[in-house]
């Protein structure tokens, strides 16, 4: 008899392990080769031989696949420079080896904020590569049913995977409950209330919301047959705008139908065909069987350009500057922006969010409807400008519901689809550019550049020192010194995450000239890394990867 | 953090003489990993640690001078990356570690 396995007390490795067939797994840059972060090294914190993360490739009922697990005891399964390397490597390896399929067992909180710049830029490097893996129409399969289940970056690179298959037990979502409880208080999300924690961020939920495409029973075997099943019947399709377009309208469908939902409960009550059970005691497959059909869409789908205005004294003389001896024409509505422009003989579109934008499920979804409509034309693919001006995701547990990572890894999705039409995609941060917001746009761009006064950073320094027990004076004074988490655009250029930081006004148009003719689609950014000396390790460990899985 | 080395001669080899390298358990609180790996000399054990909880090599001298004159562990190297695990855990996780080690064909 076949003895069970649970998915949630299982390690990585042990996942891995039963997951594949039998004795069919090879690991690439395994624990003999102690690639340890260094960074925690320095903090005198605890380090893993293989840096939380299990990687390599394996046999899946007969048929090669390349499968990753991330390791929720150590950190957090949290991504750092490292472990972040290694996710970079093998989705580039999928790219050359084109394998059945990828599986990613995310298991994360997201950054290592011990690493914070580090592990921001690895989560954006990760999901550039898996957006080609994607294109390439590899099939990408995310599973959730960990103990840490997905959040931060990893809740958006989830979202970026073709299907996502969760447990009850997994959780998906993007800003932790901790972290909106300490930013936002205890009314706004008690992180104590475990059950309105899985009511808001859990399988069921998600399952039940679209974010999720399978809820199974937290048993290996039955997600490692699911995942059999549906590499077997995968069918590739390209990203098309049509599709993008129609999930668009269906992001918007939910938000006017569970418009005054904060609660789980007010989703799941209605959601299920007459007669069935509470959703709380419903097994997997009876939940499964159990989803009344979704009623075809009948909300408004609002027009994105609706209730623009000229912008403000203090944009209007910021953008007089940026096209000095061309044109803007730029319309603003509260902390969403977009427009036209032309400078020397070039016109752009000009999409993004000001005045230090929270960015939440609807402004994420008008950005989105925005780009979509950009690419919506017979012309020749324009240069787009991003603007980042934002201060990071909207905390709020309203949004969180709505699936707030399945919003912005649909604005990444756009943004990619941009740049396979050939849009070139310039970047221009402003004010300050700081984690979810700024990852599932203004990062993904071709060339990213900062103005003189921007600030970039990951996260509120109370968050942080709440998720990593590290008290917040500490934290303070590494944020001074350590440019793997100081906060600054000059960090962020050394580690090859901003092209270069603007000077003067004045110079501004040609510099966006000069970054309009550097743009190109490949990313550099670790070999950018290394040569800036900001990033010693992320292009070394993605190079070691592939060379071992190809050897 | 601190990093302890011990050497033992040991009278029983492992079973098993093949290079590589293993990896047990996972480094979380109260928790260890241990990675095995082989070495020339067949007649010593060398035992390496870092851990989180610091001043307890005394202790650590105690349970694995146990654990290695119970088990055939001559011409294995073991490195262990701990956060606090009581001798209990440590004897349990070490234990673990080596017979998964020599199930392995």
């Amino acid at each position: 008899m076949n003895q069970r396995h649970s998915f949630l007390e299982a390690s990585a490795r042990e996942r891995v392990q039963h997951f594949l067939d039998k004795e069919s797994f090879q690991e690439f840059c395994g624990p003999g080769q102690r690639l340890v972060s260094p960074h925690l090294g320095v903090l005198g914190l605890p380090q893993a031989f293989d840096d939380g993360v299990v990687t390599g490739k394996g046999l899946l009922g007969g048929k090669t696949v390349l499968i990753a697990a991330q390791e929720g005891a150590f950190n957090g399964g949290a991504v750092g420079e490292i472990h972040g390397a290694k996710l970079v490597g093998l989705l580039k390896t999928a790219l050359l080896t084109k394998p059945a399929a990828v599986v990613l067992m995310i298991d994360s909180g997201g950054v290592r904020l011990h690493e914070a710049n580090a592990g921001i830029i690895a989560i954006s490097e990760i999901s550039r590569a898996l957006l080609d893996v994607r294109g390439a129409g590899i099939p990408i399969l995310a599973l959730v049913a960990g103990s840490c289940g997905a959040f931060g970056g990893m809740g958006i690179v989830t979202r970026l995977c073709d299907a996502v298959f969760m447990s009850e037990e997994g959780r998906l979502s993007l800003s932790g409950p901790e972290v909106i409880e300490t930013v936002k208080g205890k009314e706004e999300f008690n992180s104590r209330d475990r059950a309105l924690v899985w009511r808001i961020t859990g399988g069921k939920i998600r399952r039940l919301l679209g974010e999720a495409d399978g809820l199974f029973d937290d048993d290996l075997a039955v997600f490692r047959q699911a995942s059999l099943d549906w590499v077997g019947r995968f069918k590739p399709s390209a990203l098309t705008l049509e599709m993008l377009k129609s999930r668009t309208e269906a992001f918007y469908d939910r938000a006017e139908r569970f418009s005054g939902a904060r609660d789980g409960a007010e989703i799941f009550a209605g959601a299920f065909k007459p007669g069935t059970l509470s959703e709380a005691v419903m097994t997997p497959e009876a939940f499964e069987a159990s989803i009344a059909p979704m009623a075809p869409i009948q909300g408004h789908i609002p027009d994105w350009r609706q209730g623009l205005v000229e912008p403000d004294a203090e944009d209007s003389e910021f953008f007089a500057a940026l096209f000095k001896g061309g044109e803007a024409r730029i319309t603003v509505d509260g902390h969403f922006l977009a427009g036209e422009a032309r400078l020397q003989g070039q016109t752009f579109w000009v999409l993004g969010t000001r005045d230090r934008a929270p960015i939440g499920y609807t402004l994420a979804l008008r950005m989105a409807a925005a780009l979509l409509s950009f690419l919506d034309t017979d012309e020749p693919p324009r240069p787009i400008l991003m603007m980042a001006d934002t201060q990071g995701q909207l905390l709020s547990r309203r949004d969180e519901l709505l699936g707030l990572n399945g919003v912005l890894a649909h604005l990444a999705l756009c943004v990619d689809l941009a740049r396979r039409r050939g849009h070139r995609l310039l970047t221009v941060i402003r004010h300050e550019a700081v984690s979810g917001g700024f990852l599932s746009f203004g990062m993904l761009g071709d060339v990213v550049c900062a103005t003189p006064d921007a600030q970039v950073r990951v996260m509120d320094l109370r968050a942080m020192a709440r998720v990593t027990k590290i008290p917040l004076d500490t934290l303070e004074s590494l944020s001074a010194n350590s440019p793997v988490f100081a906060p600054g655009a000059p960090n962020y250029e050394k580690m090859g995450a901003v092209d270069v930081v603007w000077g003067e006004p004045s110079t501004w148009p040609d510099a966006l000239m000069a970054a309009l003719h550097a743009a190109q689609g490949e990313d550099r950014r670790a070999a950018r890394g290394l040569e800036r000396g900001g990033r010693q390790l992320a292009d070394p460990i993605q190079h070691r990867l592939q060379a071992e899985a190809l050897h | 953090m601190e990093h302890l080395t011990f050497e033992f001669k040991v009278t029983k080899a492992s079973h098993k003489a093949q290079s590589g390298a293993m990896l047990s358990g996972v480094v979380s609180s109260g928790n260890l990993e241990v990675l095995i790996e082989t070495q020339a000399d067949r007649q010593r054990c060398q035992i390496v640690i870092d851990t989180a909880a610091e001043g307890f090599a005394e202790i650590w001298q105690a349970v694995l001078s146990e654990f290695v004159a119970e088990h055939a562990v001559g011409g294995l190297v073991l490195s262990i990356n701990d956060v606090g695990a009581t001798p209990a855990v440590v004897s349990l996780r070490l234990l673990q570690a080596l017979e998964t080690w020599e199930a392995q064909a």
